[in-house]
């Protein structure tokens, strides 16, 4: 989770970063989708304690 | 390449996090039985995940995207085949007996079905394996990271090491293996993006099969003939090499992998253990096997990528860390490295566990100072954790010298993993096998292996006795090494077996079959049913196998 909101914030920090061979804004979708895995692990953890 | 400071924010976040997880575990240890085998107290979904990520080392990751360049889907005989099948077996078959005898580690089962010259053969020989293995871990990170970022090779390895050292050290077998989870999870989410990037770019797995030859496409179409593929293997090299002999060598006997599954809570969950890691286990080639062959489809491609040049061909090794530069930005990249340091991190924590409760139980306490405190133990096993990940870095420098010293690793696997694939089944499912047939069976495995090494030739190695036979490839050979060793070791076993005195049926409750009372499944719902679950496993493989036939 934390690593996700680290390369949400840098996606929305710098919108236009870009690798070479793709166009699309992968440190935004990639951060998201880390940090809802991280809060589903999260909420599992919780619910089993 | 070059890293920012988000990327370098990330490797540091993870490495807080490993020491933090040994940290928190380390309260939990106040026993040796604690620091080496956990106490047998880890829940399922824990132990499902280590036993796949402490085989989920960086070789595997690199390799596997390399194998994939090179090979095809084909590799993926790798997993479906060479991994699955074995998986399912142990979980089902073997571990009522690893678990039930109460044995502490693999060598410890032998010497209670056989005797203590079979336990002392197989604790030696996996010892200096797993140190071997955990050195050549850290060369291979050193050299990658020295390449690939422009590190120095020693602050590479001090560095991981250090890292390693202090979770091990303070949480033992308990920390490695949750850090295994962490790293398992960090692989995926490492590597999958770049699996789904580099196969959208490359026109989908539709858009790929056009522009490369059918046989990258293929898993079993050209398997008719060696000459038919890539690899240079047979259908029978592969099924009876890589499928049965080596797969099973491996999956069913090395000591590093089943210790996950003896550290869980109970009998159910040590036989769930592997058959649930085979869940994950089959759609891992989508993620390390997939961007390989993307690769190659980009280099056919007008897009400004190729595959770094080696000789006249391709350097494949290269293909993971290349297509990572192309398609992650500064923070995905530092989650890319992570990820590939985690893979090295696991693989070496993993070896120098197992070569802990190995040296500790069935060296130290057997045969140099027996009836010690157990306190004596727990320190033994602390100061063995400092002196392997030594004897690991000692190795990563020799490493250096050679320039083929990973294929020396594979070679060793084949000759001591086969032969003892035929001494455990044997030994598990066939009462009459005796403690001298078992020894002389896994003498005669590994002298066969070494004899078949010295009269075949394959890409310049091996024949060092007499040049028999050539095989097309390297894979070939070793596929047909296993075999010759694993057939003699079987044949030897029984032979020898036939002719000496088996202990009686008292001595071996819970170590044989027929003679051991299998866990009862009814009652149980299906889901927690070894039986049910590895069910469901050989249909999905089906599938994948039709899928990529």
């Amino acid at each position: 989770m934390l690593t996700g909101a680290i390369l949400v914030a840098a996606a929305l920090v710098d919108p236009s970063a870009r690798a070479p061979l793709t166009s699309v804004n992968v440190n935004l979708y990639a951060g998201s989708v880390m940090m809802m895995f991280g809060g589903i692990l999260l909420w599992l953890a919780k619910l089993n304690s | 390449m070059t890293l920012t400071f988000i990327d370098y924010a990330i490797l540091i976040l993870y490495f807080a996090f490993v020491l933090g997880i040994g940290w928190v575990l380390k309260r939990r240890v106040s026993t040796s039985e604690d620091f080496l085998t956990s106490g047998r107290s880890v829940p399922v979904w824990i132990t499902s995940l280590a036993f796949i990520a402490a085989n989920l080392g960086a070789q595997e990751v690199i390799g596997m995207c390399a194998s994939g360049a090179k090979y095809g889907i084909m590799t993926a005989h790798f997993y479906w085949i060479g991994a699955i099948p074995a998986m399912l077996f142990v979980g089902v078959f073997m571990m009522p007996f690893y678990y039930g005898s109460k044995a502490r580690s693999v060598p410890e089962y032998l010497k209670l079905r056989f005797d203590e010259k079979t336990r002392a053969f197989n604790a030696i020989t996996f010892a200096a394996m797993t140190v071997f293995s955990s050195g050549i871990s850290m060369y291979a990170l050193g050299l990658l990271f020295q390449l690939v970022l422009g590190w120095s090779f020693t602050a590479s390895v001090i560095l991981s090491a250090a890292i390693v050292l202090a979770y091990t050290l303070l949480g033992g077998l308990t920390s490695a293996i949750y850090n295994e989870v962490l790293q398992f999870f960090l692989i995926v989410i490492g590597f999958a993006p770049l699996a789904i990037l580099a196969v959208w770019r490359a026109g989908g797995w539709s858009g790929m099969s056009s522009r490369l030859p059918p046989v990258m496409t293929h898993s079993w179409q050209y398997m008719g003939h060696a000459s038919q593929n890539p690899m240079g293997v047979d259908l029978f090299g592969v099924i009876a090499g890589l499928a049965f002999v080596l797969s099973f060598g491996y999956w069913c006997t090395d000591f590093l992998v089943i210790q996950r599954a003896m550290a869980a809570e109970s009998m159910s969950s040590a036989r769930r253990t592997p058959v649930i890691a085979a869940f994950p286990k089959m759609f891992m080639p989508f993620i390390v096997i997939i961007p390989g062959i993307a690769a190659l489809a980009l280099s056919q491609m007008n897009t400004g990528y190729t595959l770094p040049s080696k000789g006249n061909g391709y350097d494949y090794d290269q293909a993971l860390t290349t297509l990572m530069a192309q398609f992650y930005p500064s923070g995905m990249l530092g989650v890319g490295l992570t990820a590939l340091m985690a893979s090295f991190m696991s693989g070496m924590a993993g070896n120098v566990t197992a070569f802990n409760t190995v040296w500790t139980y069935d060296i130290y306490q057997s045969y140099i100072r027996r009836n010690a405190s157990d306190k004596h133990y727990l320190m033994v096993g602390r100061w063995t954790t400092v002196i392997g990940i030594a004897l690991s870095i000692a190795t990563a420098y020799v490493a250096q010298m050679y320039n083929n010293i990973m294929d020396l690793l594979q070679l060793v696997f084949g000759f001591v993993n086969a032969p003892l694939f035929a001494t455990f089944l044997l030994g598990m499912f066939w009462k009459r096998t005796t403690a001298h047939g078992a020894f002389a069976g896994l003498l005669s495995g590994t002298a066969a292996a070494a004899f078949t090494h010295g009269l075949t030739v394959a890409e310049g190695k091996g024949g060092w006795i007499a040049a028999l036979t050539e095989y097309p490839s390297t894979m070939a050979q070793n596929f047909y090494i296993a075999i010759c060793a694993w057939s003699v070791c079987f044949t030897v076993t029984i032979a020898v077996s036939l002719l000496t005195t088996p202990k009686r049926d008292e001595e071996l409750e819970s170590l044989v079959y027929g003679l051991t009372k299998m866990p009862s499944e009814e009652g149980v719902i299906w889901y927690k049913r070894p039986g049910a679950l590895a069910l469901v496993v050989c249909v999905l493989v089906a599938i994948l196998n039709v899928l990529f036939w």
